[in-house]
């Protein structure tokens, strides 16, 4: 009905933001995938088409399989302690108390507080714990001085100078800083199930435990999932606390090297190699697409209208 | 269980029933008990979050060797001018202040944008909308390191390599999918009645945009642009990639490079409070984003988890 005029808004409205987002973001993807079959170096105008080469170089690639493993393994160890301790908090944060449906004192202050890590930039908590973990003056060491355990003899060089323990202790920094953003999520979903169907279950004698089960976890399941994929994306997308904790950014791997830091070596730092580390780009892609399809898939659960 | 014993004695208006009955006081002890079970996992994750924060900030007040003989004891006077030698001497100053610029035109440039094509996704169905939806959703799956080899050629050959302005632009183009999706969820949700008044009073496409459906979205606009503000001060990747040393003081640095090339020990031990220099340069860096989580707490929860959500 108001039909006059309306073309003259749409295009003022939508071509900037297109323009932009083309120039930088949609040509870069194309770009990205039509590099990685070339043996482009970055520096010379000239690069050659050289068919699947690249792809097949990553499959032979032993660094590349195990950036890929320490992916996996971060893909498994961040989401579940996250998200456990994020469940764990929130439900004590609902249903805490003696009865079902009282609120823990100091509720509101502990989401304040447990939230705050999200908001920090992740350089900053990468910094802020490689001095944690320092051998010297770190606060770990500190507070192990006050049991007399020395930290160098539990873990020789330290837990981020010790490849068997510098992925676990990066994914502590990922978990400290993430906990408090999911327990708000989970809040926020437990927040909209409705109280009559805890005072049906406290009827028919669930107790904590037992209401948390049968009535909780069925109806946010759906938010756990999203939360899941979310860590899961993010994971494989981590870069800034990997390559400040372990410093890879320029030099070599020092026993975390994940998919991101080995792909910006490749490109930045040993030889400019553009059309390889655009091949891993690619193979990226994929695996998040995938990765994103297979989860909702394995997590796919019946949903409970309420 | 508890039901059977209430039903034996009564039949209509039922009271709460009660799970046990037991003496009172052995009761309110026992709950008093079991009420201090959720304090005993909080507390310590409180202490877990508050205490490297803390120490972050007692340790920029102190020297080196005070931080390597007691890690936990306090400092040994107020050095306040610890905070002036990071701003100065380690350029933190420089730093921030090119942060400010970037993230200022970053986040600004995002919210034209996004608003305007939000507001046509929502309001305007036309075709073509639907590819223009996929685009966007395209952005927003794949990962920025399939781009980033690319996107170094592309910033350069447009001469705005290691510029403030070629950063804007970037973190805008970036920043534009899920702002798009977030605010066109939220102007569909906005009541048509006073924009159909407004039509029939003869107001034009423009004039209804900007006097009516504008300062409705507030609320939105708000939320987006505090967790637009968020991602692109904690920016990393691009800065690095697009935005290398041009000069010895490094005074091109936005300050998550600046931070993590004082901490990557380039500038260690130079002063005698290098260390604590580092750590006011962290705190410093992180006093806007404190700011903005005190002033706008729900919009950055309701917006942050609302990503999570998408």
């Amino acid at each position: 009905m108001h039909k006059r005029g309306q073309w003259r808004l749409i295009v003022t409205f939508t071509v900037p933001g297109l323009v932009l987002y083309t120039v930088f973001v949609l040509s870069s993807f194309a770009q990205g995938v039509q590099i990685s079959f070339t043996d482009w170096t970055g520096f010379t105008p000239d690069l050659n088409y050289i068919g699947f080469d690249n792809y097949l170089r990553l499959v032979h690639d032993g660094s590349w399989w195990r950036s890929v493993l320490h992916n996996g393994i971060l893909l498994v160890v961040i989401p579940v302690l996250t998200l456990g301790l994020a469940m764990l908090f929130a439900s004590l944060i609902t249903r805490g108390g003696a009865g079902n449906l009282r609120a823990t004192p100091g509720g509101d202050l502990y989401r304040i507080l447990f939230f705050f890590p999200q908001v920090v930039p992740v350089v900053i908590i990468g910094i802020l714990f490689s001095y944690l973990y320092a051998s010297r003056g770190g606060l770990l060491q500190g507070v192990l001085d006050v049991v007399g355990l020395d930290m160098l003899s539990i873990v020789p060089n330290g837990p981020l100078g010790n490849p068997r323990t510098i992925l676990l202790a990066i994914a502590v920094a990922a978990v400290w800083s993430s906990v408090g953003f999911y327990m708000v999520l989970f809040l926020s979903a437990m927040g909209r199930v409705p109280d009559e169907l805890y005072e049906a279950a406290a009827l028919d004698g669930a107790g904590r435990l037992g209401s948390f089960v049968h009535v909780t976890m069925p109806l946010i399941w759906a938010h756990v999932q999203t939360a899941f994929i979310y860590l899961a994306i993010g994971t494989i997308d981590s870069f800034a606390l990997v390559a400040v904790m372990s410093q890879t950014g320029a030099a070599a791997d020092f026993g975390a090297d994940v998919m991101s830091t080995y792909l910006y070596r490749t490109a930045f730092s040993l030889n400019s190699q553009f059309g390889y580390a655009a091949t891993m780009g690619t193979v990226m892609m994929i695996g998040s697409v995938a990765l994103a399809l297979v989860t909702f898939r394995l997590t796919k659960r019946e949903e409970y209208e309420y | 269980m508890s039901t059977s014993s209430v039903t034996t004695t009564r039949t209509a208006p039922i009271p709460p029933p009660e799970p046990t009955r037991r003496p009172v006081v052995a009761r309110s002890w026992a709950s008093r008990l079991s009420a201090l079970i959720p304090q005993l996992f909080l507390l310590p994750w409180a202490l877990v979050v508050a205490v490297p924060l803390v120490w972050m900030l007692m340790s920029s007040l102190k020297t080196n060797v005070e931080i390597y003989n007691s890690p936990f004891g306090p400092p040994g006077a107020l050095r306040l001018d610890i905070y002036a030698d990071a701003w100065n001497e380690s350029n933190v100053g420089a730093f921030f202040l090119n942060t400010v610029v970037v993230v200022a035109g970053g986040v600004s440039l995002t919210m034209l944008l996004a608003v305007m094509t939000a507001y046509v996704m929502a309001k305007y169905p036309f075709r073509g909308s639907r590819v223009l939806y996929y685009l966007y959703l395209a952005g927003m799956t794949f990962p920025v390191f399939l781009a980033i080899v690319p996107l170094v050629k592309i910033v350069q050959a447009l001469g705005l390599f290691a510029t403030p302005v070629g950063l804007i632009l970037v973190y805008a183009a970036f920043s534009l999918p899920f702002s798009v999706f977030f605010l066109t969820a939220f102007f569909r949700a906005l009541p048509e009645e006073l924009s159909e008044a407004a039509f029939i009073d003869g107001a034009g496409h423009f004039g209804v945009f900007f006097r009516i459906m504008l300062p409705l979205a507030r609320p939105g606009l708000i939320s987006i642009a505090v967790f637009n503000f968020l991602g692109q001060w904690n920016q990393y990747l691009i800065p690095v990639v697009l935005n290398p040393q041009q000069d010895e003081e490094r005074s091109n640095y936005v300050l998550s490079q600046g931070l993590a090339a004082l901490a990557l020990g380039e500038n260690y031990e130079t002063s005698p409070t290098s260390m604590a220099q580092l750590f006011a340069g962290l705190l410093i860096s992180m006093v806007p984003v404190l700011l903005v989580y005190i002033l706008f707490q729900r919009q950055v929860q309701a917006g942050l988890t609302a990503g999570a959500l998408k």
